[in-house]
């Protein structure tokens, strides 16, 4: 398996700022802690986690919408935090994203075919002759008919604006898509046709996502590696079967747990409490104070993220 | 026999637009006893927040309108009821869990003035009294130190807290009935299960009927005693939890769980149910599901019959018949 993306020590950091005149930072936020993955090609990397534990920062990292504070980016080989600008285009036509709500990601003012040609335009990759025809081809490849091209957004269902949203990213012709949350703001129904639909142009075109998700449901079906995060650090990182027939984090259980309903609650199991906030997060282990079988060690060091099985790490004192 | 709590017989609600009349709520008919909870399942659109808001006689004005029907709650028909009687059962009697939290509480208003309204309007409460029961009430949807949380406000508070207020508010006045309309959607997972488990608690504690409004069959099986399955404004499949997932009969009910993803395994492709949800303004005749139906026949044209397939299992379809 050839590596496409690999970051190492990856950091961003937020200042905590009070006062406007004379400011002071008052603290950091770690939005992203030293997590590092490996994108391999033709492959799905799901990352999982709740709200604020730094995946969308994560993926902002990725698509060079923010500079990490430390760490890099390795794409191809090349880190891309320091490669020269005609470089830095072609990284970008090759990274395309796809977002959560495409009721707001798509310009209502725009007919669809200027919004999905509308990367094209920008990188001046094909001259504007041969647009059209990589519009049509797109537009052919997320299964949608060509009399769209002439119609707004408005015009379409929830689950054919997510198709357009990805035409729009496939235009370039992209070897990388990052994909936050595709399906959480669609019907079941309709989610499931989306993802079939990326499963097939994965294969189709040996495309490779970095899939961005809360919904361990939706993760499993669609990747084949999986990191869970909690407040910016990577807890456990593992091939997808291997994820979840042996998740080793309490963490990791925990949230299995949650999203398996059905059958009885376990009160052992059960994640109690809230994610702590991460301006002051807890000393040692930053999950100790809502785990199970914490430990005096857990909240007193940190626990680094090791190898257990082949290709299955985990940070936990007690795995 | 026990007493029925609620009863919904033949609710029609239509919205008149420029479009034509879109029937949003067709002919729905349920029932739920005492301490009963009812999962309310189905896609966008096909009328499951519409049937909740005409029990609490919501409706959008002036476009909406319930136009047939009855709705009788403990013998009482809510849709003879006036104005000013409605004003009386709702948050009394019926109260609703909405499904935002981030819109539902007023940002200007601390969490104490915002539940203790309710308790003053409809209790009477004053001073002490009513600053006591708030805090009571606090500590029944477990907020941590409840004496301080009354004087935040609502940005102070985590998303999971905050639905915990807009649930103490509803719970305030002990009320019979309570309508959760996607009330944990917004929550993260862990949340979102702590959430479930009080609720669920507290609503064995008081016997609430409990109407419970989502589109995750997941929930629904931890939540509810019985599923009620909605398609573009009609009830297609009614039955017992157990039933419902071992063995449902509507062709819609069976398509709708094929397609969600599962965590216990892992399927290579989800089933899709192809096609679009029929516009409101314009049903097919006969059976609304039969465009996208894989087993439709001839007479899924004409509507179809309501059939009792086991013991309290309703299903709306030819093939069943």
């Amino acid at each position: 398996m050839n590596i496409l993306l690999q970051t190492q020590e990856l950091k961003k950091y937020f200042p905590v700022v009070r006062g406007f005149l004379f400011s002071q930072t008052r603290g950091w936020i770690k939005a992203v802690d030293g997590v590092d993955f490996t994108l391999y090609e033709g492959q799905t990397f799901g990352l999982v986690g709740e709200s604020g534990c730094g995946k969308t920062t994560v993926v902002k990292l990725v698509l060079l919408l923010e500079k990490p504070t430390s760490g890099s980016i390795f794409f191809r080989g090349r880190d891309i935090n320091r490669i020269k600008r005609d470089m830095l285009k072609q990284y970008r036509t090759s990274v395309q994203a796809v977002f959560q709500d495409p009721y707001s990601s798509l310009s209502p003012r725009m007919r669809v075919e200027s919004i999905i040609a509308e990367p094209l335009k920008a990188s001046k990759l094909l001259p504007e002759k041969q647009r059209r025809e990589r519009v049509e081809a797109v537009l052919r490849e997320v299964r949608l008919d060509h009399d769209a091209l002439r119609r707004y957004p408005h015009e379409f269902s929830g689950g054919q604006r997510q198709r357009i949203a990805l035409a729009r990213a496939l235009s370039t012709r992209p070897s990388l898509l990052v994909l936050d949350e595709p399906v959480s703001a669609l019907d079941v129904s309709v989610g499931a046709e989306v993802m079939n639909l990326l499963k097939d142009l994965q294969e189709e075109l040996g495309l490779t996502y970095l899939l961005v998700a809360h919904n361990l449901a939706t993760i499993r079906h669609m990747s084949h590696h999986i990191g869970v995060m909690y407040l910016g650090k990577l807890v456990e990182m593992a091939p997808c079967e291997e994820f979840y027939s042996h998740p080793l984090h309490p963490y990791s259980q925990g949230l299995l747990h949650a999203a398996s309903r059905g059958g009885a609650v376990t009160e052992g199991l059960m994640l109690t409490g809230e994610v702590p906030s991460p301006l002051n997060p807890p000393a040692g282990c930053h999950f100790h104070t809502r785990c199970f079988a914490m430990k005096r060690v857990c909240s007193e060091i940190e626990p680094l993220l090791k190898e257990v099985t082949g290709g299955h790490l985990v940070a936990c004192h007690l795995c | 026999m026990v007493e029925k709590l609620l009863i919904v017989e033949d609710l029609k609600t239509y919205f008149f637009t420029r479009m034509g009349v879109a029937k949003a709520v067709d002919g729905v008919s349920l029932c739920l006893e005492k301490g009963e909870s009812l999962g309310l399942i189905g896609e966008s659109g096909c009328g499951k927040s519409v049937t909740c808001l005409s029990i609490l006689r919501l409706v959008p004005q002036p476009a909406g309108r319930i136009v047939g029907g009855r709705i009788l709650l403990e013998g009482e028909d809510l849709l003879q009821k006036s104005e000013r009687e409605m004003r009386k059962i709702r948050g009394k009697k019926v109260a609703m869990i909405p499904q935002d939290p981030m819109t539902s509480l007023d940002p200007v208003f601390s969490v104490g003035s915002q539940l203790s309204e309710p308790i003053k309007i409809h209790q009477k409460l004053r001073g002490r009294e009513l600053w006591n029961k708030a805090i009571e009430l606090l500590r029944l949807v477990r907020i941590p130190i409840p004496e301080e949380r009354l004087r935040s406000f609502p940005h102070q508070l985590s998303g999971g807290m905050r639905q915990r207020v807009a649930g103490a508010i509803a719970l305030s006045c002990q009320p019979r009935l309570i309508i959760a309309d996607e009330a944990t959607t917004s929550l993260d997972v862990s949340i979102q299960t702590q959430y479930l488990a009080m609720l669920k608690e507290v609503q064995q504690q008081f016997e609430i009927g409990l109407i419970f409004v989502t589109h995750d069959f997941g929930i629904v099986q931890s939540m509810c005693d019985r599923v009620a399955v909605m398609y573009a404004g009609k009830i297609v499949e009614e039955a017992p939890l157990s039933q419902i997932f071992d063995a449902p009969h509507h062709p819609y009910t069976m398509a709708l769980m094929k397609t969600v993803p599962k965590v216990e395994e892992k399927v290579e492709r989800l089933a899709s149910i192809g096609g679009q949800p029929p516009l409101l303004y314009d049903l097919p005749p006969g059976c609304s599901f039969f465009p996208r139906c894989q087993v439709g026949e001839k007479e899924c044209q004409l509507s179809p019959p309501r059939v009792m397939v086991e013991d309290e299992h309703w299903v709306s379809c030819w093939r069943c018949s």
